[in-house]
């Protein structure tokens, strides 16, 4: 398919690419500055892939590598779906599907001091923000935005969580909303968190909402866009005729 | 010399003890871009190398063989056992490779080392694949009677090109190999016959009397090199190796055939001429490890 | 002198290859590799933190182990382990998850022949399911010399029996590049034709062996059109929903 590479990165935009394939010339575009996403690195004078995937290009300059996989690797400015493990005088321990538990100081909340430090039992769900994702040392958490706001992190209480691929729930946050959702949420009504790390979270009033809403995603993960429509509409359809 | 980096200027106002540990590598380059290794050898020169044959008094065959400081003990026991169906004028090798804590650092009591299964898995593959050893000449009564070789080789010392060392000890150990003499016994067993006895009991015809000595026909020696950026280093102690990663063994017999090209990953990459190049380096070491043998056997004849 | 081989296949021929990825839902990445009748599922679980004694914590580390088809693993296969762990470091970026170990399991499914590189073209697939970054993928093949002298690729474990000489070869996958063509070489050669690993049994000459590495990547040109070719169709599916 990619019979013959010219100079230009267009070539490769939008294409699937592999580890190892050198997909900018840096030395032809001295004088611009470009960035980078997940999956690529500079190689002295190229930008070589490092994960297979599609190559994506976003007006001026960003590149980066498209991937879905079950495992997470943390990002700085990700909002995530984490889920308490332990918790210390100073931190919260978080797990959040990657390499290492991430921390999430009890003062991370919005006016958060030493008098009012949140109580969160082992095993709650949290909607949070990466703040910091070094390598080598554990990621840290907040429950507050940029700005010091509570905006919408924090424990996430009731409903379902169930585990997806990074690329699927990446899909779903994506804009313009995704067939599946818009298809759903057409008929019903539910509450939804995604976490970039993998993990959805859904509540509705009557649980069969939830379970119709948690299959729908989930069958959703090997479709196209125009198969996951019809899906959701034969789903709602069932419901429909037996209620 | 002024090399633009921040650990290049470094290195004028620091120690050099410091800035070895601090920058190993940047400490091996500037030494490669001179030609010379921090030991003085130039790059394609192997350690001295000593072999000493009869080191354990004990065993029918053994060697201690020193390259630089990396040091194998290989002994090799001789017994007899009754040979398969397949092969039954066939004797067999059985070769092991020990790497006692003493060794090195990196090897913890109770815990064997990774790499001694896979060096004496290696060696067995050198040796059986040289075809050295006509395992017919360990047959003592067809279908009956064979030799079975116990060759155990102790790293004493691990100071890097571990497989050099232990194929050479166990060339030697080979080499040094006597035999015992045997007889059949009235019940049709084999008995051994101690030395000593030799004189006075003879009623008994010895088996093997003439067959004391293994012909060892196309002995095959390695050398491990390092490949970083285009340099070559032969045989690298413990410390380049942990620096460079990139090793290469290469084994050559006698006959300069390859009896093994062996590279186990690495971030350097192998070209033909670096395969060349390293084959080349083999053929000289070959040679000179041939006389240190040589040497070696012939000292032992005139003891 | 030609040689006869099964099947009428020609001495350069591989047997017909397959490879499909995330077979397995718990692991994080998982491939099964087929080459004939010689198939090997390979599982990647990781990156996991911490790393094990008299590692370089300030690198990924990479464990593999090997489950043969039955009985228990003894020296060749632990040979088969070190060799794989060494090809698979040089393969991937260790920088990127310092202090972070990454498992790879290699089941043997069926071992007709070439068992070696059906395993780590296995687990190289694998890591790429799993989203490791690499600096570039690996393709394995394995040459054989015949008594008369003839180089056949890609031997069942009958050919095995009756050849001489055995040259196991890894070299790196063909990538696609953006660089005008030959400014990729390395003292005159492709990047392709280095040898990661290579790793013989019995005697050759000197002259036989690169015979060997010349049909050896011959071949591995097409094994690693195959490779890009199996990842791209499976990504598309993946990735079609999130355009």
């Amino acid at each position: 398919m990619d019979s013959k590479p010219s100079g230009s990165p267009a070539t490769f935009v939008d294409h699937l690419v592999v580890p190892g394939d050198l997909v900018v010339d840096l030395s032809s575009m001295t004088n611009q500055t470009i960035k980078l996403g997940g999956g690529l690195r500079q190689d002295c004078d190229a930008i070589s892939v490092m994960k297979a995937g599609k190559l994506r290009f976003s007006k001026p300059n960003k590149y980066w590598v498209e991937t879905s996989q079950k495992r997470y690797v943390p990002c700085v400015e990700d909002t995530i779906l984490g889920i308490v493990v332990d918790s210390k005088a100073d931190n919260f321990l978080i797990d959040i599907k990657g390499p290492a538990l991430a921390f999430l100081p009890v003062l991370a909340f919005e006016g958060g001091t030493r008098r009012n430090i949140p109580k969160f039992e082992v095993g709650t769900l949290l909607y949070v923000r990466v703040v910091k994702a070094n390598p080598g040392m554990n990621p840290e958490l907040s429950c507050t935005d940029a700005s010091g706001k509570a905006a919408e992190f924090g424990a996430l209480k009731d409903g379902y969580m169930f585990e997806c691929s990074t690329g699927l729930s990446r899909m779903l946050l994506s804009s313009p909303t995704c067939p599946v959702l818009d298809a759903l949420g057409k008929k019903l009504s539910f509450e939804i968190a995604v976490g970039l790390n993998g993990r959805v979270w859904v509540n509705a009033n009557s649980p069969s909402t939830v379970i119709i809403v948690a299959n729908a995603i989930m069958n959703s993960e090997s479709l196209s866009g125009v198969q996951q429509k019809i899906m959701a509409e034969k789903l709602l359809q069932k419901i429909q005729v037996n209620s | 010399m002024g090399v633009p980096d921040a650990s290049g200027d470094l290195s004028s106002e620091m120690e050099v003890d410091a800035f070895r540990r601090l920058f190993p590598l940047r400490y091996f380059e500037r030494h490669l871009s001179e030609s010379v290794r921090p030991d003085a050898r130039p790059l394609g020169r192997a350690r001295d190398t000593t072999l000493a044959l009869g080191a354990v008094a004990s065993a029918h065959g053994s060697a201690l063989a020193k390259i630089g400081s990396t040091t194998m003990l290989a002994a090799i026991k001789m017994e007899v056992m009754t040979p398969s169906t397949e092969s039954p004028d066939e004797g067999c090798i059985a070769i092991d490779f020990h790497m006692p804590p003493i060794c090195s650092p990196i090897v913890r009591p109770g815990r064997p080392a990774e790499a001694a299964p896979v060096i004496s898995k290696q060696l067995s593959d050198t040796i059986s694949s040289s075809g050295m050893i006509n395992l017919k000449e360990l047959s003592l009564v067809s279908g009956k009677a064979a030799w079975i070789a116990y060759l155990d080789i102790y790293c004493l010392d691990a100071d890097g090109a571990l497989f050099d060392a232990a194929l050479l000890s166990a060339v030697a150990a080979f080499s040094h190999l006597q035999i015992p003499i045997v007889s059949l016994n009235d019940d049709g067993k084999i008995v051994v016959i101690l030395e000593e006895d030799d004189g006075t009991k003879l009623e008994k015809e010895p088996v093997n009397r003439e067959k004391r000595k293994l012909t060892l026909s196309s002995i095959p020696f390695s050398l491990t090199c390092i490949l970083h950026k285009n340099y070559i280093l032969a045989d690298p102690t413990a410390e380049e190796e942990s620096i460079m990663e990139t090793l290469v063994t290469v084994g050559l017999d006698s006959s300069s055939r390859l009896v093994s090209f062996y590279k186990p990953g690495g971030p350097v990459l192998a070209y033909t001429s670096a395969v060349q190049d390293c084959v080349a380096l083999t053929r000289q070491r070959v040679k000179e490890l041939q006389e240190i043998l040589d040497e070696a056997i012939s000292g032992m004849e005139i003891d | 002198m030609e040689i006869d081989r099964d099947h009428g296949r020609s001495p350069s021929q591989l047997r017909p290859l397959s490879c499909s990825r995330n077979v397995l839902h718990r692991a994080h990445g998982s491939a099964s590799w087929s080459q004939g009748e010689t198939k090997v599922l390979a599982a990647v679980y990781g990156p996991k933190a911490g790393t094990k004694k008299n590692e370089n914590p300030e690198k990924a580390c990479i464990e593999v182990i090997w489950k043969p088809k039955t009985g228990q693993i003894g020296k060749l296969e632990r040979e088969y382990e070190m060799i794989l762990k060494r090809t698979l470091q040089s393969i991937c970026i260790l920088t990127l998850n310092p202090n972070t170990t990454t498992s790879i399991i290699v089941q043997v499914v069926n071992d007709d022949g070439a068992l070696l590189v059906c395993a780590i073209n296995a687990a190289c697939a694998a890591l790429v399911d799993a989203g490791i970054p690499m600096k570039h993928l690996a393709v394995a093949i394995c040459c054989c010399l015949a008594e008369s002298g003839y180089v056949i690729l890609d031997p069942t474990k009958l050919e095995e029996l009756k050849m001489r000489g055995f040259a196991y070869l890894v070299f790196p996958n063909s990538v696609l590049s953006v660089l005008p063509e030959g400014s990729s070489l390395v003292e005159g050669e492709p990047m392709e034709n280095g040898i990661i690993t290579s790793v013989t049994h019995g005697v050759m000459s000197v002259e036989e062996y690169l015979k060997c590495l010349e049909r050896g990547r011959a071949a591995s040109a097409k094994l690693s059109d195959f490779l890009r070719r199996s990842l791209q169709s499976q990504l598309s599916n993946d990735s079609s929903k999130a355009a």
